[in-house]
């Protein structure tokens, strides 16, 4: 059903035979074939070590695949300059990194450095867009202060920030609230699902919490082994089987009425 | 401590301002004491390219003209060149304690001039003025590209880490080799050791030309990548996914840095925390904002290494090794930054 739309909605990204490894002949990836459509949110899943952040770098354009190719627009994206693509897409990493102690409105200003032509400033839209944003995320009152002092959870902000100045396109969040606590994690969120609505961005998320995902994503992707185990809805492919196959745990998955999405509880299985 | 308030376009117009008066104080000072106006009436007449005039005492004009004002330059020179090297190796090094000597420079350019000495003083004859500065160069820029090599490891990536751990192995052979060359030099010694320590007494005009243009022509690349500079500062990944790329920004200005670099030490001998402290100190007053940071590093490294020349020449019963000097004054003066910083900002790095 999720596909029947999806014929007027241009594709923004195409895999086609994408295989990746750091080493010889140990595959992160093996044979990718994936789309990703404009205006939707994907959550990518998987066990530690199952390629996620890999496939990320590789929609970013960090890493290019050993074989196939990865189009972007309809472009192949090695074809893309640096700077072309950070004006399209934004990542928003783990963990939130400056070196030195820049202002919390400096740090959010570099989300228009791939927009600024070199020694000109902001104009008064972009201005007005950091503005918005900072609002949007209640860190307007600190512009002045040290991103270095910051709590975990403003840095994220400032972070996600930067991400929505930057990005016209799509956004990559590479397991951006694994470390935040549980308010945190949904209004960032909550934010970065209006604005994608709003500005019609495509968002692929790494994640964990497979319940957080099925809330926030219209579409999951699991990754077991380098491969796409399953892919759709969260309605259509949660399921036990999945679960115990996928981490090797035992897993119970509801409907939940409080939250109006899936719940998921584990519990490691008895030794026979 | 942050002057916030005042602008940092004024704040550079004022060292600017600060650094042009400390040349012709500096001019002014010495065994023999000329007066200002006078020293102002020889730069008027040297900078419009007029000769000498009856106004004025020749024994003035020589002493200015000839032997102050070339070392006077050639400090400045060398001073700022240090300082723009210094912020730009701590912005692309993400690493604080990052100077221009981090990639082993110095001991190449220590080898360099060592193996030199060491082989005139085994009686081999070298034009001597002529090879030291060279051979220094030499061995500088040589260490730049052994160590670029040994970091990248083949692939085009060159991680932070990987860049400093390389300057320190090939740094220690290095020294190993140095250490060796003392030995050999036996009671000539001295002439190493003199060397090592840093000195503007041999300064010409012709080290004025060469500092000039390497602090002119250097410090215009690292403005031309300054922005680029604040993004390295959230981490290598992320300033990819900005749109810079990281490779291509470290090679570019690294060599330029190493080579100025090189230039200098050839010009001076090895200078120690010119290139360390005043970035730090910079970053205290005017914040972390590269594109300031490198036109404040400028008149700011030039004017700590002039006066602390001047000291050394004029005010100072004995003349002190430069490069000696400069530690003592910076050393404790770094601790005291680092001591205020640790106060303003916890403990963290900045």
């Amino acid at each position: 059903m999720a596909r029947a739309h999806t014929d007027t909605i241009p594709v923004l990204w195409k895999l086609e035979g994408v295989d990746f490894s750091y080493k010889e002949n140990e595959n992160v990836l093996n044979r990718l074939n994936l789309e990703f459509f404009q205006g939707r949110i994907y959550g990518i899943l998987g066990p530690n070590g199952s390629g996620k952040t890999t496939l990320l770098d590789l929609l970013g354009g960090i890493h290019t695949p050993c074989s196939g190719r990865v189009l972007f627009k309809s472009r192949d994206l090695i074809k893309y300059k640096r700077k072309e693509l950070a004006r399209k897409i934004a990542v928003v990493p783990q963990e939130f990194q400056m070196r030195f102690s820049f202002s919390v409105l400096e740090a959010v200003t570099m989300g228009l450095h791939p927009h600024i032509p070199r020694f000109e400033s902001p104009g008064n839209q972009q201005i007005q867009r950091m503005e918005s944003v900072m609002q949007l995320l209640d860190i307007a009152h600190l512009r002045n202060r040290p991103v270095t002092m910051l709590s975990g959870g403003e840095k994220q902000r400032v972070a996600v920030a930067r991400a929505l100045v930057q990005a016209r396109d799509a956004l990559l969040l590479d397991e951006a609230t694994s470390n935040l606590d549980v308010f945190h994690t949904l209004s960032i969120l909550n934010v970065i699902k209006k604005r994608a609505e709003q500005e019609n961005l495509c968002v692929v998320a790494a994640l964990h919490d497979i319940s957080l995902a099925s809330s926030f994503c219209d579409e999951l992707i699991f990754l077991h082994h380098g491969r796409v185990r399953a892919q759709g809805t969260p309605e259509s492919i949660l399921d036990e089987a999945l679960l115990k196959e996928i981490y090797g745990v035992d897993a119970h998955v509801r409907k939940d009425d409080f939250t109006g999405g899936i719940a998921v509880s584990f519990r490691i299985p008895e030794a026979q | 401590m942050n002057i916030k308030s005042i602008t940092p376009a004024a704040f550079a117009i004022a060292l600017t301002v600060l650094l042009a008066a400390c040349v012709v104080i500096s001019a002014h000072m010495g065994y023999m004491r000329i007066p200002v106006s006078d020293v102002l009436r020889i730069i008027t007449r040297l900078i419009m390219g007029e000769g000498q005039f009856n106004g004025i005492d020749p024994v003035a004009w020589a002493v200015v003209g000839d032997i102050r004002l070339p070392r006077i330059l050639s400090a400045m020179f060398v001073g700022g060149t240090l300082a723009v090297c210094g912020t730009v190796f701590q912005a692309i090094l993400l690493n604080p304690l990052a100077d221009p000597y981090t990639l082993g420079i110095s001991s190449g350019a220590a080898f360099g001039a060592s193996l030199v000495i060491v082989l005139q003083v085994l009686g081999l004859t070298l034009p001597e003025a002529f090879t030291i500065p060279l051979f220094a160069f030499l061995g500088a820029t040589g260490t730049v590209f052994v160590v670029l090599a040994l970091a990248s490891g083949g692939s085009s990536r060159l991680s932070s880490t990987n860049l400093i751990l390389s300057g320190v192995i090939v740094a220690s052979i290095l020294s190993a080799a140095i250490g060796f060359f003392k030995f050999l030099a036996d009671e000539q010694v001295g002439i190493i050791i003199f060397w090592l320590m840093g000195s503007f007494s041999n300064s010409s005009w012709q080290s004025v030309a060469l500092s000039g243009s390497a602090a002119v022509a250097g410090t215009i690349i690292a403005l031309f990548y300054s922005r680029d500079l604040n993004i390295m500062s959230t981490g290598e990944r992320t300033a990819m996914t900005l749109g810079v790329n990281t490779a291509k920004l470290r090679l570019v200005l690294l060599v330029t840095c190493s080579l100025m670099t090189s230039v200098c030490v050839a010009i001076s001998g090895i200078i120690g925390f010119v290139g360390l402290i005043i970035p730090h100190m910079l970053r205290h007053i005017a914040g972390p904002d590269n594109r300031w940071l490198v036109i404040m590093s400028f008149p700011s490294g030039g004017l700590l290494l002039l006066c602390a020349d001047t000291l050394t020449r004029a005010v100072l019963p004995v003349e002190v090794p430069i490069g000696v000097l400069t530690a003592l004054i910076g050393g404790p003066v770094f601790c005291w930054i680092f001591r205020q910083r640790q106060r303003d900002y916890g403990q963290g790095p900045y």
